[in-house]
């Protein structure tokens, strides 16, 4: 891989522990506390073996990601920030994330995060209602939630993001409701929203299977997502993504660089990193993991090389979960291509219907379209 | 008349009712002969085609020379020329025939005389073969060969008494069969030096040599170097090769009368080699042509178009190939509003239809959609004039018509007693006329019904074989054409008519096939962006409609922690599922709506 000369960059880190496996997630994660020191040691490792790539960066966000981040010690937490100092000053970060989830953070361990540069925290509610917690196998309740946000403020953070899941199994359209409007109370500048995706191979999946848990129809779920996106509204809150809302223009400026795709070192277990035209996957199994950086090989399981086509195909499917939508000039400028002509009669037929439109130079996908935007967005990847 | 040579040589068919062993019989044959070593023995040799063995039909012809050492001393030639099995195919089966002196009838004994069982005597009986009868499965723990052997007396008016007790499967008796073959098979007659006349019984394709014709030579001689001529066609064509097969294609210097073998000539195409037509010298003609040439003429039809973004020329390139071997098999080119170009063709029957599909699916991996299979109407417009129309699109509009005329076919369908009812409900639910039923022995029925033929053409044959337990057979031949009230039944999706689901039926099934059609669109065509009506209707009568609900969701609404690759994958997996779909309009119809409208069946 070439180096990475002076590019603006971001980074995401995997830490793959947490209390307990919720039973809708399928990302790589283990509640087994053991292997917690020997993990933090290959990540260093694997840190240096990225030295030069950080060396020549500037680094505009880190994000910390799991897992649970704040599951872990917090000294672990600053041994890695130590790590990356040494190779980067880390003087050009604008945004710095970690994940957290309730009931597993501490004053003490906000204040090592905030006097280590961190200065943004994303917390994983889900739902305010214990039953659904409970249900989903979250290792918290509302009021620890409570709690933990409390105290990040008292910290001083003033960025913090709050995740909620909708389309829950025994979830009714009144109980979201009265999720959003508790969150949207507590004034956080960010929200995430996920619709829940059932995936295979998690105990969710079985469960719906065997009929054990019914999941609410689309109806529901769309009414659900359109209600977020009102009352979101009414209070401040701006739609710039499918799934994120911010206020004040506090953005995710990691998540945005995902978007618009700038180059991200992914370093742990199971991480994800695009550098000099390659996307790749870390490996998935700590032994792997652990081997190949003995070997001072990059933990590299899968990776594909991004060529001309690919890149176009990205930069539509990635744009346009923006609400700002795709600069279509600009991609017409870049791959020499006529977007507006080639797409001439998808963009009549989806303006007809009020799934897109088209603002100066950009195309955007909009509120009504982003319940279906992979069916639209699936229109212009030909 | 007959030589030395001649009375050495048989030439001679196995006929018998599906699944009776017919083609376990033959492979039995050319292991005992001595044909092919165990090693190069597959099972059933002669059904060649993956389908084939797999539907347990043979569709293309084989013939193969057997070397027999008889009780008599006499090492004998015996030419074995294979039928295929099924009613579509009738034609064939009695050019085959045509080229033979004898038949071995091969009849199952636990199941006795069948449907087809009849109709093939009937065919080797109207070109004068000598019958051969044979008891096989008498392993069968179900085997009654005293009752079958009189059944056979009785229906078919055939002495069995003598006949082989055998069976195939295991190998038993086997010697038996070429015992009676040549001593009750005819041996071949014909003057060697009268001017050359053969009958082209089969051909197939080769891509190295053209078409090959497989013949039966009748008179006179033919070797490397004769100019011969296609008496129905007139093309002339120097001969490069003449040989046998053993079952494996084997040169000889020369064909003589009485000889059954192939011939190559550099024709381009198995249409130029047409089965039933007559070969003769070029420089010394035969005066008359062999009787019994006839065009085949195909029954049904359907549209063959493209799918998604499969293109139109590997449709016609696949169609060509498979006509190299199969001139049966007839298309045309043609456009349709909804699917665009296409193909109109024309099959013998519905397994036909279904082979050639199934095969332009597996052996050419095509994405091809077909419209509902038709038979040919006969219109008469109100001036008189009469008119033929396979493809609905082509019907004049009402107005014009004074009335419609839709073939009627003859069925005999053969069925174990305690399914009589389910057998005469099915027939009157298919517009049937009972004409006679009689018993052949105390379990085993026969009707005789009138049913037109495009309630045969739907699944008829399958339900046939549901409701009776697999036990019901079926033999049909064309008798005539009928007035009738037809009309022609159109498909509406999201207010477009799509051409390629209208269909001309009887009035009286019209509104419940029309519901079922829209049933079945609702539940295939996926969720679309905005609601689509679905409408059956005749003219400008809505007769049926359905909804298929407006898409609300499709979303990936996860971040997958910065893993683009995955959501990259969705989306190429969700852009390929829409590539193998059709677009009318702005709505994508998936490949199985089509099959699945073309169903009769009411679960749902």
């Amino acid at each position: 891989m070439m180096k990475a000369n002076n590019k603006e960059i971001g980074i995401y880190i995997h830490i793959p522990f947490c209390i307990s496996k919720c039973i809708y997630c399928d990302f790589v994660s283990v509640s087994n506390t053991t292997l917690i020191e020997k993990y933090f040691s290959y990540l260093l490792k694997e840190i240096e073996i990225y030295k030069e790539e950080l060396k020549n960066s500037k680094i505009l966000t880190i994000y910390l990601g799991g897992g649970t981040p704040s599951f872990v010690h917090e000294k672990y937490i600053v041994k890695v920030i130590n790590k990356i100092k040494k190779y980067n000053d880390l003087k050009n970060v604008l945004e710095f994330t970690i994940e957290v989830n309730p009931g597993t953070v501490s004053k003490e361990k906000f204040e090592v995060y905030k006097s280590n540069g961190i200065n943004r925290i994303s917390m994983g509610l889900q739902s305010t209602d214990d039953l659904i917690l409970k249900m989903l196998g979250r290792a918290h309740n509302y009021k620890e939630f409570l709690e933990s946000y409390k105290l990040a403020r008292e910290v001083g953070f003033d960025n913090i993001s709050v995740d909620l899941m909708f389309g829950l199994p025994n979830q009714s359209v009144d109980d979201f409701n009265k999720s959003i409007d508790k969150v949207v109370k507590l004034n956080p500048e960010h929200i995430s929203a996920y619709s829940l995706k059932v995936e295979k191979n998690t105990k969710l999946y079985t469960m719906i299977e065997n009929g054990k848990l019914i999941l609410p129809d689309e109806e529901i779920d769309r009414m659900m997502y359109n209600n977020l996106i009102d009352k979101a509204e009414k209070n401040g809150y701006y739609l710039y993504e499918i799934s994120n809302f911010s206020k004040s223009g506090l953005k995710s400026i990691h998540n945005t660089l995902y978007w618009k795709r700038t180059q991200y070192i992914g370093l742990g277990l199971s991480a994800h990193g695009f550098l000099d035209d390659i996307r790749y996957g870390n490996e998935t199994s700590f032994l792997n993991y652990f081997n190949k950086i003995d070997k001072l090989e990059k933990p590299i399981k899968d990776f594909d090389e991004i060529n001309f086509e690919d890149s176009l195909f990205e930069e539509i499917m990635l744009g346009l979960r923006l609400t700002e939508g795709i600069n279509y000039k600009k991609i017409d400028e870049k791959y020499k291509i006529n977007f507006i002509e080639k797409y001439k009669n998808e963009i009549i037929e989806l303006e007809k219907e009020e799934m897109i439109e088209i603002n100066g130079d950009y195309l955007s996908i909009t509120k009504k379209g982003m319940s279906i935007s992979n069916s639209i967005i699936v229109k212009f990847l030909d | 008349m007959k030589n030395d040579r001649q009375s050495r040589i048989r030439n001679f068919s196995i006929i018998a009712h599906i699944d009776h062993g017919k083609s376990t019989l033959a492979d039995r044959l050319i292991q005992i002969t001595g044909q092919l070593t165990e090693r190069e023995m597959e099972d059933q040799i002669l059904d060649t085609m993956e389908l084939e063995r797999e539907r347990g039909i043979t569709i293309k012809l084989q013939t193969t020379r057997l070397k027999y050492v008889a009780k008599d001393g006499i090492e004998y030639t015996l030419n074995l020329i294979d039928t295929p099995g099924h009613v579509d195919f009738t034609y064939e089966v009695s050019r085959s025939l045509a080229a033979c002196e004898g038949a071995v009838l091969v009849v199952d004994a636990a199941q006795g005389v069948e449907a087809q069982t009849m109709a093939n005597v009937h065919l080797a009986d109207d070109v004068g073969l000598e019958i051969v009868p044979v008891l096989n499965k008498i392993d069968l723990p179900s085997a009654r060969p005293d009752e079958i052997i009189k059944e056979i007396e009785d229906d078919l008016a055939i002495i069995a008494e003598d006949a082989p007790r055998i069976s195939a499967k295991d190998g038993i008796n086997i010697e038996a069969v070429l015992e009676a073959v040549v001593e009750k098979v005819p041996a071949p007659s014909g003057d060697e030096s009268k001017p050359f006349k053969a009958l082209i019984f089969d051909s197939i394709y080769n891509s190295y040599t053209g078409a090959i014709a497989y013949v039966r030579v009748f008179d006179g001689q033919v070797k490397k170097g004769d100019i011969i001529k296609m008496m129905a066609s007139g093309i002339e064509y120097e001969v490069t090769e003449v040989g046998i097969h053993n079952p494996k294609q084997y040169r000889v210097d020369v064909l003589r009368a009485g000889d059954v073998g192939y011939i190559t000539a550099s024709i381009k195409n198995v249409k130029d080699c047409r089965v039933g037509d007559t070969l003769t010298s070029a420089i010394n003609p035969t005066k008359e042509a062999l009787p019994g040439y006839k065009k085949v003429t195909p029954m049904v039809f359907c549209g063959i178009y493209p799918l998604g973004d499969q293109k139109v020329d590997d449709v016609r390139d696949a169609l060509e190939k498979l006509q190299l071997n199969d001139g049966a098999l007839v298309y045309e080119a043609e456009t349709s509003v909804a699917l665009g170009y296409g193909f109109r063709c024309g099959f013998l029957g519905l397994l036909h239809l279904e082979i050639i599909q199934e095969r332009m699916i597996r052996e050419f991996d095509l994405d091809i959609i077909s419209t509902a299979p038709s038979v040919i109407y006969n219109v008469i417009l109100n001036n008189g004039e009469k008119i033929k129309v396979q493809n609905p699109s082509n019907l004049p509009d009402l107005t014009y018509i004074d009335y419609m005329e839709e073939p009627i076919v003859r069925a005999d369908i053969m069925v174990l007693k305690e399914y009589v009812g389910n057998v005469m409900a099915l027939c009157e639910d298919r517009r049937g006329t009972m004409l006679d039923m009689n018993y052949l022995d105390e379990r085993k029925m026969m009707l005789h019904y009138e049913l037109p033929l495009n309630e045969v053409i739907y699944d008829f044959f399958d339900t046939l074989k549901s409701i009776t337990k697999g036990y019901g057979s079926l033999d049909y031949e064309l008798i005539e054409y009928r007035k009738s009230d037809l009309v022609k039944l159109d498909v509406l999706i999201n207010k477009e008519r799509i051409d390629a689901f209208s269909m001309i039926l009887h009035k009286s099934s019209a509104v419940y096939r029309g519901r079922r059609i829209c049933k079945k669109l609702q539940q295939t065509i996926p969720k679309h962006m905005f609601a689509i009506p679905i409408q059956a209707a005749i003219g400008s009568d809505v007769i049926a409609r359905e909804n298929v609900k407006a898409m609300r969701k499709d979303v990936t609404s996860k971040c997958y922690g910065g893993d683009i690759t995955r959501k990259k994958k969705l989306l190429e997996k969700q852009k390929k599922g829409k590539k193998r779909m059709q677009k009318f309009g702005k709505v994508d119809v998936p490949q199985k709506a089509f099959l699945e409208v073309l169903k009769y069946d009411d679960e749902s």
